[in-house]
């Protein structure tokens, strides 16, 4: 291993683990193929440039992503990303109205459902099946109509909102 | 229909020749863009990762590049789904630059005007 790999692996701990158990060695592979393009002590300091300047701009991106609420919500449009952030919104409200409020850390996410996970798997099914890129609301709908006995599932049907 | 980003449209290009692993889908796209688009690593894993979800490519296996080294390499093909994103991205563009072509029709002049003095 060269020295320039070897700080590439170092480097490579800004990432978040989950991204790193993934993409290290796909990553240290594309390094190593770059820098065989790489001769001369001048293209060598440009291709580190390039590197850090990679780094610097996409390891923030990674962590915050980690972060952000819809983490694995990468197939959501934003119309859908928008609905089930208000979803979240309104529990909150609800929880804040009960004669004892639920304590939850406050950077905690509210966590999901079984039958929620399974509306939002059975939306993504559908999108697909339509051939579609993105989940979006309509999706969404008609994953929710179609559960069993679930109360939202109860509600549109009694409101006959039919399929979209 | 969505449109698509960039370094997704440029790869749906790269791979539309046949398989390719990471580094030959940067390579290519850097190529058919005079070096104008380098993808950086983090931006092209992330990317191909979006892609195979919404199934727009698929793996098709790992082998060396005997072109390179004998490291293994994985490797990544198109879909049906795919092609009709890219063909429909295609024809999306084409719409939006009839429409430039019409509205600055001496811009437009003036470009193609550079290009071939290129040729």
């Amino acid at each position: 291993m060269t020295r320039s790999e070897r700080l590439y692996r170092v480097l490579l701990q800004a990432y978040p683990g989950s991204y790193r158990r993934e993409y290290e060695e796909p990553m240290m592979q594309h390094f190593r193929d770059q820098l065989r393009g790489v001769s001369g002590a001048s293209q060598l300091m440009l291709f580190w440039i390039r590197t850090m300047l990679d780094l610097a701009r996409t390891a923030p991106i990674r962590h915050l992503e980690n972060r952000l609420p819809w983490h694995g919500f990468a197939r959501f449009t934003s119309g859908a990303r928008t609905a089930i952030f208000f979803a979240r919104h309104a529990v909150r409200r609800i929880e804040a109205m009960e004669v004892q409020p639920r304590r939850r850390p406050d950077n905690r996410e509210i966590p999901l459902s079984q039958e929620c996970k399974r509306a939002f798997h059975s939306a993504i099914k559908e999108a697909r099946a339509l051939g579609e890129t993105g989940v979006t609301t309509r999706h969404l709908v008609r994953a929710i109509r179609q559960q069993e006995a679930t109360l939202a599932s109860r509600v549109l049907r009694d409101h006959s909102v039919e399929g979209l | 229909m969505e449109c698509l980003t960039p370094a997704v449209f440029h790869i749906l290009l790269a791979l539309a020749d046949g398989e390719r692993h990471g580094y030959s889908i940067m390579r290519e796209v850097a190529e058919h863009t005079n070096e104008q688009f380098v993808m950086g690593p983090v931006t092209l894993y992330g990317t191909l990762k979006r892609m195979l979800e919404s199934q727009l490519i698929e793996e098709c296996g790992e082998r060396p590049d005997p072109a390179l080294t004998e490291e293994r390499r994985r490797y990544y093909r198109i879909t049906k789904q795919g092609q009709r994103a890219a063909m429909g991205e295609a024809s999306r563009l084409q719409t939006l630059v009839r429409v430039a072509r019409r509205k600055y029709p001496l811009a437009t002049l003036a470009h193609s005007r550079r290009e071939d003095d290129q040729v």
